[in-house]
């Protein structure tokens, strides 16, 4: 992953330089996981990485706990100490090596930040605001405008039984009228002053020439934080300033609630950052590389929400869905894609209550993992349908571009750390993208803590993602449908002069190690029916740090037979191939 | 390897504090001292669901337009923030003698304030009330909204409840099965208010209808089909499954518990887990002791010796303790790699599991309590 030093900030004001040695968390649903940077020979590289049992939860119901578990073993693979005898995490370094320089933080764990949306036009601020929200964890508990038949009574009373952590108001461009804000600004401040303590912060982005009037309204009796306009005129958004805001608000939000955030904000350097906002720092940069022409794609599935990040040449969006998630969200996921669907990926007759039932218990226990093989289909059935619908709902905000060719992976179902072709499988299953995919796994939690340290040192940042330090897949995904029993015939050539020959049956496919640190350039030849953006022959050279080629014989779309016998066999072949036994091919 | 794992709290013996609270958004007040003792039906707080606001244009309601500059003030007030009103009864009076105008309130309600030219009320609140559940004493006293209260005995966290709550006598299912008891000629007398623990998961709407003929005041079973779940929500008893959904058997080491415990009084908290709330249902059976027991171990890592269950297949609900760490990944029967433990049973089999999927229920017997 090579290109320019730059990582486009929400600030933008990045900034190249040493920050000493780097400590970032990211506390997700499941797990927290730490890594640590420092400098080799002059350049940043990944040092070290641990993972413990995120315990934002009772009986622990305190964050930093797992992350001084995971400090814990961190301490055991390099022998630097992060922790003093009184258990304190060590920043700012010391003189014998112990501790990090810096700390950055990141969170999705928890329940969402509950907003409500006030504005006045649904397609235009509104619309803006809520592609700002996508940035951040939030649930949405109400949205006032314009368009709305409820009286400003029943307003104010659904907005204080709900009991909102943020209200957010837009609306409005800088030169048009103010009136209607003013009368809905009414309808806020009676909401603020009703509440219960603690009153709902407000976030003000709309109308910047009610700036002064929104302060002496609100200031006196909540937090008020003002932010440019999200929609300054009509014809165009400015979201990066508002969505840094609510990353910020989200942080002291996630600090003030329980969970034992508050220790771990003073400590990071930038507060809680929102996982997924800092994870789109670096899908920006990767969107904007020469060598990603489709841009790229994050894909996680996390235990509660599921969040897609593109980024195309500069644009990035963010989807974020709370009601898609492998964990505490399994029961929504399996109601929001149906039962039925899930069944096309099994090997198996099951009822739908065999299905419920399943992420029923996933839900109640969030952190195991399948350990038979009836187990894996459901769960794996189930990733598959999530990350196609999570996809589904992002597209829409990608201008009619196609699945991007570069896909990383997160989150504990995708990215399996001594299982990758799995993870593997189950995105281009979900997914089913043509072409030739390069699939990088992050079940370290790395690029949202790379994100987060962009924000202060970009090249810390680019130095340590260009060493190759996610595992990737290079899968080979042709279009169409073999013609003959041979979907293509894939010859490897090492960088040594060895070279080696395999044939993909059609339906089938075939996972090929590359030994660690070898180049190797592939030659495909498809059989008619199958090509790779429009080729028959392909020759394409491997990327640093990738540890196998996927070749996937089954074309698209990939055919799932409603014979369970047959589809039995098929999906067997095809898990066999996974885990690299010839059968599968 | 040091592992910390999830943790289930299946203990015979414990100190257990417990907070009972107002729900989010209530009003209340605490009716206990510090170090008062409880009895279950204590009422430990008291509070008002406050009721929706209504807002009153006053100008509008009046006719009546000020002119520039001028306002609605507090002198106008017939009433004071806070004070109850009738329906009808006077808020303001603009003018004297016979053109004055009067706006009365629409509702009976609450005056809140008067705000610029709006009125603000306040429906009539709903009041509610807090038990302590089990007995014992309030240990610890937060603003007016919580109260902790503090027991000994035995608890037992379980997977999901359908949100109700009593305390009452723990019954053991007859092997004859909660069916053959309902269809006896007398079987109240024996039955009639107590939790009674099933045997066997909840997967026929007819069990429901046993506990309603039978008049139980709890069912506490090992697992229940998922489709069940919103009929069970709509019963007017505490159901409390143990293991989780589906057709799952209780463990060895749980039903060895209740069986321990059973004919004596418990709390039976049947919380409805939400996604984002980590509490869980449980039950507490008080228990008296000449020394006060250690509260549960929490954050403790995974050792040899550790007590700890399986929670997922194969030998889902299996009780044992860890053999041996096995921190080399090794392939289960799906081929993920997985680091693991062996797990020993009481009766001497040895099984593999991931990590992932190990509940921990107790410390190593040689290991030091927390005292």
């Amino acid at each position: 992953m090579k290109g320019a030093n730059v990582v486009k900030t929400a600030t933008g004001s990045a900034r190249s330089g040493t920050l000493g040695a780097i400590l970032a968390a990211d506390i997700g649903g499941v797990h927290t996981r730490a890594v640590l940077l420092d400098l080799v020979e002059g350049q940043y590289r990944l040092i070290s990485r641990a993972q413990a049992l995120t315990t934002a939860a009772p009986p622990v119901g305190d964050v930093a706990v797992g992350l001084r578990h995971a400090l814990d073993k961190m301490t055991l693979q390099t022998g630097r100490y992060f922790m003093d005898n009184q258990n304190n995490i060590l920043l700012r370094g010391t003189q014998d090596g112990s501790g990090a320089n810096a700390f950055f933080a990141t969170a999705s764990a928890g329940r969402p930040m509950r907003v409500t949306l006030a504005g006045l036009m649904p397609d235009m601020s509104l619309a803006a605001a809520r592609r700002a929200l996508n940035s951040t964890y939030i649930e949405l508990t109400d949205v006032l405008s314009l368009n709305d038949t409820r009286t400003p009574e029943a307003q104010l009373n659904t907005l204080l039984r709900n009991q909102p952590d943020v209200i957010f108001v837009v609306g409005g461009t800088n030169e048009g009228a103010t009136a209607p804000i003013r009368e809905l600004l009414k309808t806020i401040r009676f909401g603020v002053l009703l509440s219960l303590d603690p009153k709902p912060a407000v976030l003000y982005a709309g109308n910047e020439a009610l700036h002064a009037e929104v302060a002496d309204m609100l200031r006196a009796d909540t937090r008020l934080y003002i932010a440019p306009n999200v929609r300054p005129n009509l014809r165009s958004d400015s979201l990066e300033a508002v969505e840094l805001e609510l990353a910020l608000l989200y942080g002291e939000w996630r600090a003030a609630s329980v969970g034992g955030f508050e220790e771990v904000k003073s400590l990071s350097d930038m507060g809680v950052l929102p996982t997924a906002q800092a994870a789109a720092n670096i899908v920006r940069y990767l969107g904007e590389l020469p060598e990603n022409p489709t841009g790229a794609l994050l894909i996680d599935v996390g235990s509660g929400i599921t969040s897609v990040t593109a980024g195309f040449k500069g644009d990035v969006s963010t989807t974020l869905r709370a009601d898609l998630g492998l964990g505490i969200s399994a029961v929504l996921a399996t109601q929001a894609v149906g039962a039925p669907t899930i069944t096309r990926w099994l090997s198996f007759a099951a009822s739908d209550t065999e299905i419920i039932d399943y992420a029923w218990n996933k839900t109640f226990r969030p952190t195991t993992i399948p350990a038979v093989q009836r187990d894996l289909e459901l769960e794996g059935a189930l990733l598959r349908e999530i990350v196609k619908m999570a996809v589904s709902g992002a597209r829409h905000a990608w201008n009619g571009r196609a699945v991007p060719n570069r896909i990383i992976a997160a989150g504990g179902g995708l990215a399996v750390e001594h299982n990758p072709a799995l993870g593997a499988l189950l995105l281009l299953d979900g997914l089913q993208p043509t072409g030739v995919i390069t699939i990088h796994l992050d079940p370290f939690g790395l690029i949202p803590a790379l994100g987060a340290v962009a924000y202060l040192d970009s090249a810390a940042a680019i130095q340590t993602l260009d060493s190759g330090i996610l595992p990737s897949i290079t899968a080979l995904c042709p279009d169409g449908r073999a013609s003959g029993s041979v979907a293509m015939e894939v010859t490897i050539k090492y960088a040594g002069g060895r070279e080696i020959g395999r044939s993909v049956p059609a339906g089938s496919l075939r996972l090929i190690p590359i030994p660690a640190g070898q180049k190797a350039r592939v030659t495909v030849k498809l059989s008619r029916g199958l090509s790779l953006g429009g080729k028959r022959r392909v020759t394409i050279d491997v990327e640093n740090g990738t540890t196998a080629l996927l070749c996937d014989g089954r074309g698209r779309p990939i055919s799932l037979s409603r014979d369970v016998n047959r589809r039995a066999a098929n999906l067997q072949k095809w898990y066999a191939a996974i885990r690299g036994q010839e059968g599968g091919a | 390897m040091t592992y910390y794992p999830t943790q289930s709290l299946v203990v015979g013996m414990t100190v257990i504090r417990r907070d009972r609270q107002l729900p989010p958004g209530v009003y209340g007040k605490v009716l206990v001292r510090q170090g008062a003792p409880v009895q279950p039906d204590t009422v430990v707080l008291q509070g008002s669901q406050p009721g929706d606001f209504v807002i009153i244009d006053a100008l509008k309601a009046l006719n009546i337009t000020l002119k520039d500059g001028g306002a609605l003030t507090e002198d106008l007030l017939q009433v004071r923030p806070g004070e109850t009103l009738d329906k009808e009864q006077p808020i303001m009076i603009i003018g004297s003698g016979r053109r004055a105008r009067t706006l009365g309130s629409p509702v009976h309600a609450v005056f809140v304030r008067l705000e610029g030219s709006q009125i603000i009320l306040r429906r009539d609140p709903v009041d509610l009330q807090i038990k302590a559940l089990t007995p014992g004493h309030v240990s610890a006293i937060k603003g007016n909204e919580s109260v902790t209260i503090e027991t000994v005995g035995a608890l037992i966290q379980g997977a999901w409840g359908n949100g109700k709550e009593t305390y009452a006598t723990l019954t053991l299912e007859p092997e004859g099965g909660i069916e053959a008891l309902a269809n006896t000629d007398d079987p109240m007398q024996r039955v009639s208010g107590t939790a009674m623990i099933l045997n066997k998961p909840i997967n026929d709407l007819n069990v429901f209808r046993f506990a309603e003929k039978l008049e139980l005041g709890a069912l506490i079973a090992p697992s229940m089909t998922s489709g069940l779940r919103e009929i069970a929500r709509r019963q007017k008893i505490p159901i409390l499954i143990v293991e989780g959904f589906g057709d799952l058997p209780m463990s060895e080491i749980v039903y060895n518990l209740l069986r321990g415990n059973a004919n004596r009084p418990a709390a039976i908290d049947a919380h409805e887990p939400g996604r984002w709330s980590a509490e869980r249902p449980e039950i507490t059976v008080p228990l008296s002791t000449t020394a006060k027991p250690p509260a549960p171990d929490v954050n403790l890592p995974l050792m040899e010796g550790s007590l700890v269950r399986i929670t997922r297949q194969p030998n889902m609900g299996v009780t044992g303790r860890v053999y041996r760490l096995i921190d080399v990944p090794r392939p289960v029967e799906n081929g993920l790699l997985v680091t693991g433990a062996e797990i020993r049973t009481a009766n001497g089999q040895v099984y593999f599991a991931p990590l992932a999927n190990l509940e921990l229920l107790g410390r190593p017997p040689e290991a030091p309590g927390r005292g």
